[in-house]
């Protein structure tokens, strides 16, 4: 096991240091991270949108656990350990749709969409298909816990965090006018992008405005740094917000519908915050977007990126010029949150200093790592 | 499918139960993959028979 002291990053914003060089490029440090940050937690792996039909199935490599998402039959999207009770096979290995029941391609067990073991082909002998030792009912799906929130699809894989309702209760009821239906974009609202740094990294730049002014310069016209405001909440969640959202128009102005019933606040607030671990969103007026970070080891993470709207039918030209302007923003992160991944590599680096007046909302997902990582935050609950 | 249960019936006629129940199981297995309606009563003949619950 890797031991990394960790002291000087539970210090206040002041004095702390931040998490030590490993914990950005050691794989022996990402499997340390599995259980405390991602299994015991509520992180999420995908969009319900990503199965938007009664059938629907793709599978998720959550952090090497194999996985499904079905969105069954009766339209609940649930969430299954992709792996039969018989011999371990893999059951769903690519997205597709499940029009009857989750057979496994092996001896073709067959499961409900619920997850129910319903046929065990010739188990008792060739045309027998009972045996008096093999109970159905002690063999079925293992279901991982799931919470849809935004769209995004949450799940605990250890099975007993405290309810993401209870977890997340603040930022539910801090964004709660946009608990309306949100549309998702379609094909042309999504992307992926790819990284070359530590999830970690991700979320701590994703979290911060400093930056803003100096890799988004796009910003500067109409958006400046004083009009941003950090967001903190230890142990949950943290971000920033502006109070200068400006809308996208199209060439002939027109803007997006705005979510109904909006209060005056968010004429011109948009906020960005981070669900700790992995999911950054953000809202605005008129949309909102999900980020869903996909880690593939220490020094690899995928960004999925999905883009929502108040109405089912917005003009086709005007989402992809706010999917393109977004793109263009987060690839200009990827750029530092690359440069840091690579300079982490660096001797005797100590983890840096945080600036008390800016780095706030970094520094508290600093902490939360680490006290999930020295147990001190998984004995409080 | 259909195939199967059309071989599973020619055994059966034949009095040759356990072959026609292989086949029936696979007729079975196939409506259930695709969801088909055929499921329920092919369940039905294989639980009249003692191999289904």
């Amino acid at each position: 096991m890797t031991v990394t002291d960790l002291t000087a990053v539970l210090k206040p914003v002041a004095e702390a240091r931040g998490l030590p060089n490993a914990h950005y490029i050691s794989e022996a440090v990402f499997e340390q991270e599995r259980e405390p940050l991602w299994f015991q937690t509520w992180a999420g792996i995908c969009t319900a949108s990503d199965v938007p039909e009664p059938g629907d199935a793709r599978p998720v490599d959550f952090l090497g656990v194999p996985l499904f998402v079905l969105r069954g039959r009766d339209g609940i999207v649930r969430v299954f350990q992709n792996i039969c009770r018989h011999r371990g096979m893999i059951l769903v290995n690519e997205p597709r749709k499940i029009e009857g029941a989750i057979r496994c391609p092996y001896h073709s067990w067959c499961y409900s969409h619920q997850g129910k073991l319903v046929a065990t082909p010739h188990v008792g002998g060739p045309g027998q298909n009972t045996h008096p030792d093999m109970d159905r009912d002690e063999m079925g799906l293992m279901e991982v816990r799931a919470h849809v929130w935004m769209d995004v699809v949450f799940i605990n894989l250890s099975g007993d965090a405290p309810p993401f309702e209870d977890v997340h209760a603040d930022l539910i009821a801090r964004w709660c006018e946009f608990d309306v239906p949100l549309y998702h974009g379609g094909a042309d609202s999504t992307f992926t992008l790819e990284c070359g740094t530590n999830w970690k990294l991700a979320v701590e730049n994703y979290c911060e405005s400093y930056h803003l002014p100096w890799v988004h310069p796009g910003l500067n016209s109409y958006s400046r740094l004083e009009d941003h405001y950090h967001i903190i909440e230890p142990g949950r969640f943290s971000g920033q917000g502006t109070e200068v959202y400006r809308q996208i128009e199209d060439q002939d102005g027109t803007r997006f519908p705005d979510f109904p019933g909006l209060s005056a606040k968010w004429d011109q607030a948009g906020e960005y915050i981070t669900v700790t671990p992995n999911v950054m969103l953000g809202v605005q007026r008129d949309h909102v977007f999900a980020i869903v970070l996909e880690p593939k080891g220490a020094g690899r993470t995928l960004e999925h990126i999905h883009l929502y709207y108040a109405s089912p039918a917005t003009p086709e030209s005007l989402r992809q010029k706010n999917a393109e302007q977004w793109r263009v923003v987060f690839v200009e992160d990827i750029g530092v949150v690359e440069g840091m991944q690579a300079a982490r590599g660096s001797y005797g680096y100590d983890g840096g200093r945080f600036s008390p007046a800016m780095d706030g909302p970094t520094h508290a997902f600093h902490t939360w790592v680490a006290e999930r990582l020295s147990g001190t935050s998984i004995a409080a609950e | 499918m259909r195939a199967y249960t059309v071989e599973a019936n020619r055994l059966e006629r034949l009095g040759e139960t356990d072959a026609a129940m292989f086949f029936l199981t696979h007729a079975y297995i196939w409506a259930l993959d695709g969801g088909l309606p055929e499921a329920n009563a092919l369940h039905a003949r294989l639980r009249e028979a003692g191999r289904e619950v």
